[in-house]
């Protein structure tokens, strides 16, 4: 069984529907990435299960118990580490570990050791007894990472942990991402970093508009038969692009020269790729056009997302 | 419960490092009374007495009777009395506000009293018919010491009066003064008997006295009896600000979010963000009540333990109104707007910025709507009664934890909101 279940989660203020029949699982060890722009129900739908909101409708269970049943029990269970640096800036480091490590009902010499080795995880032992004012940016990120994962949760919420940090902070917070889930700790990772949901997450979850649009494994999302060819042709006019109509897709024109693409998925029933491509070459020829380069564009998340969610700018 | 110790300990410590903030609370109230206490001329001063009426003399007569006039005046301690030579450099000086009246003995005064006849001394159409005018005597004040000048004409009338008398009926009667003085004679005689009489039952009068509480009231410390709680009152609601910007800031900071996403429970997250500042406001009403009395001489009242459920329960209702207006206001911009508003208002209607006593009827009434003036009835009967009404303090008391658990509830609400 799932670590993490959600069925059809529902959630509106008002008139607003924040969160419409949102479903999704994290397993044991698992990193599951979430994606989507600003506004899209990703925050709602962790706030929902970090007890910040109620929900209105759906199931959310945890290790086996409705979130409701004990909320206190699934609280221990789980870890958020949300955007905002939500540490103490005038405590030190080590005050901050320990008052949220008291909250968790650690005390003593088993605080200490926690917070010890919370701060070596995040390499802040040195730092120990600076106030954290005094710290860097990454030095922060990396307090509110070891905050969110102190009491060792089975389930770990990470909103944007890697926001604003310089690349060694960042490697060694993905690192320690990676390290829980090897640990067997389930993982909710959201972030506008492509890149980052790509190199560590199997499976993801694009929010848009209270909905997901797109829920399963990246490999068979990012379906690489799906990549489509770019051709580059010398001798480009206006009549060409009639010519060619629908069957390319116009993209960057610079005097006689213009970059076409080929979408490897297409509209037209019964027509193949090669086919479409004897086509175009042929068009461009007649129109005494020729082709300079010609190479298959890769289908990624990014692209996916901006398919799935469109380009245009969000509040 | 332990979850509301760690909060509590976790606020204690940053409100710690924040002395600037703890300096300033303790502080200001400090200054406040000191500039209030100079003001009304007690400051640091156990010798020193209430404020005397100023008043400066010119004699233009400079004989006998005029002479006799101001040594009477001069043995009066309420007047503080100096002469000058001339009427432009008496009003000059009263005009730089060194005196609040002048009083101007005519050239013609000796002789005016010589022209009175026995029958002018109670004729009431006679020649004293305008009392100092008819002496050649004027009285002249600033507009703002318009009613100590009517004291000082209606005292120095009298002392004229009292010290031409005696020679008016000696000239105009011998035999009628012979009598009057005998008689007059008689009376001192028999005066200093019974002050005799007086004396040896005073001691056992002493004796009693002695037994009951003294006063708290003295002359060197009424204004501090008084200015020391109202002011010590306005700035313990001061806290509301303090907590409401600490809400705030852990607002803003995102780890009240985090607070809650622990397993802390609501109440005792509460609880424990409430506690810090009711240490920090009990120890502040102490703080401010020792200081009244090292340096003010203020007395702490005939029963000083009944101070503290005041003090508590004054504290009480002004976190309890911190909680409100910290889960009630998004920014610190409406923190200072709201809390500054509310805490000033309400210090101006409850009495803290000026006695109660000097209010009128209806604001005293509408004050009530306020823990502040609750908080000052008691301080009150505690401080200034030689015989309190515990009954009362014991109401007040009730009535500021009515407050308190009414603004705790609404703030308890609230925070539920907060996001």
């Amino acid at each position: 069984m799932s670590l993490l279940q959600v069925r059809n989660l529902h959630k509106r203020y008002g008139d607003f529907v924040a969160l419409h029949d949102v479903s999704f699982e994290v397993d044991r060890g698992e990193i599951l990435g979430f994606l989507g722009p600003n506004g899209a129900g990703k925050t709602t739908a962790m706030m929902i299960l970090a007890g910040l909101k109620t929900k209105d409708g759906g199931e959310v269970i945890i290790d086996g118990k409705h979130l409701e049943e004990d909320p206190v029990h699934l609280k221990r269970l789980m870890g958020v580490v949300p955007q905002e640096l939500a540490i103490y800036p005038d405590l030190t480091g080590e005050e901050n570990l320990g008052f949220f490590g008291s909250l968790y009902g650690y005390s003593g010499a088993d605080l200490k050791r926690r917070v010890a080795e919370g701060l070596a995880r995040v390499g802040l032992s040195e730092f120990a007894t600076q106030y954290v004012r005094a710290y860097s940016g990454g030095m922060k990120r990396r307090l509110n990472f070891a905050v969110g994962v102190l009491h060792e949760p089975q389930l770990v919420i990470l909103d944007e942990p890697t926001v604003g940090v310089d690349p060694q902070s960042r490697s060694h917070l993905l690192d320690c991402v990676r390290d829980l889930a090897e640990k067997g700790v389930g993982i909710i990772y959201c972030s506008h970093y492509m890149e980052e949901i790509e190199a560590m997450c199997r499976r993801v979850a694009i929010f848009d508009h209270g909905k997901i649009l797109a829920y399963g494994p990246l490999d068979e999302l990012l379906d690489r038969n799906r990549s489509d060819l770019e051709l580059q042709v010398q001798g480009w006019t206006p009549a060409m692009a009639e010519r060619l109509g629908e069957r390319v897709t116009v993209g960057d024109v610079r005097g006689d020269s213009a970059v076409v693409t080929i979408s490897r998925v297409d509209g037209s029933a019964g027509t193949n790729l090669t086919q479409r491509l004897s086509e175009v070459i042929a068009l461009v020829q007649a129109g005494a056009g020729q082709l300079s380069q010609i190479h298959t564009k890769e289908y990624t998340l990014e692209r996916m997302f901006l398919e799935k969610t469109g380009r245009r700018l969000r509040d | 419960m332990q979850d509301a110790w760690y909060i509590t300990l976790k606020d204690l410590r940053l409100l710690w490092r924040d002395q600037r903030t703890l300096a300033i609370l303790l502080l200001l109230p400090l200054i406040f009374i000191t500039i209030l206490g100079t003001s009304t001329g007690q400051l640091f001063s156990t010798k020193q007495k209430a404020q005397r009426i100023k008043v400066g003399v010119v004699d233009y007569d400079q004989k006998e009777f005029s002479q006799l006039i101001l040594s009477e005046v001069e043995k009066l301690g309420a007047l503080d009395i100096q002469e000058f030579e001339d009427i432009v450099a008496a009003r000059k000086r009263m005009e730089q506000g060194d005196f609040d009246v002048t009083v101007f003995i005519g050239p013609e005064y000796t002789e005016r009293i010589n022209n009175l006849r026995l029958g002018d001394l109670l004729a009431r159409k006679g020649r004293l018919k305008d009392e100092l005018d008819s002496l050649d005597v004027k009285v002249e004040s600033s507009a703002y010491f318009a009613n100590a000048k009517q004291v000082v004409e209606k005292l120095i009338f009298g002392f004229a009066y009292k010290s031409f008398v005696p020679a008016i009926m000696k000239r105009d009667s011998q035999k009628l003064a012979m009598s009057l003085i005998r008689a007059a004679n008689k009376i001192d005689r028999e005066a200093e008997e019974a002050e005799q009489m007086a004396q040896e039952a005073g001691q056992e009068l002493t004796e009693i006295a002695a037994q009951g509480p003294a006063s708290p009231l003295t002359e060197q410390n009424f204004v501090y009896q008084i200015i020391v709680p109202s002011y010590t009152v306005m700035f313990v609601f001061f806290i509301v600000l303090l907590m409401a910007r600490s809400m705030i800031e852990e607002r803003d900071l995102g780890t009240l979010a985090r607070l809650r996403m622990s397993p802390a429970s609501e109440a005792w997250t509460i609880v424990g963000k409430t506690i810090p500042f009711l240490i920090v406001s009990i120890v502040q009403t102490m703080l401010l009540f020792i200081a009244g009395k090292l340096f003010f001489a203020m007395s702490w009242g005939v029963k000083p333990w009944f101070l503290l459920p005041v003090i508590v329960c004054t504290s009480m209702s002004a976190v309890g109104l911190g909680l409100l207006v910290a889960t009630t206001a998004r920014t610190d911009a409406q923190v200072s707007a709201y809390g500054n508003f509310l805490v000033l208002t309400m210090a101006g209607l409850s009495g803290c910025l000026m006695p109660r006593a000097w209010q009128p009827e209806l604001m005293q009434k509408i004050g009530l709507v306020t823990p502040h003036a609750w908080s000052l009835i008691a301080y009150d009967q505690l401080l200034t009664k030689q015989y309190p009404e515990i009954d009362q303090v014991a109401r007040c008391c009730g009535m500021l934890l009515v407050f308190a658990a009414i603004f705790f509830s609404v703030g308890w609400w609230r925070f539920k909101s907060l996001r």
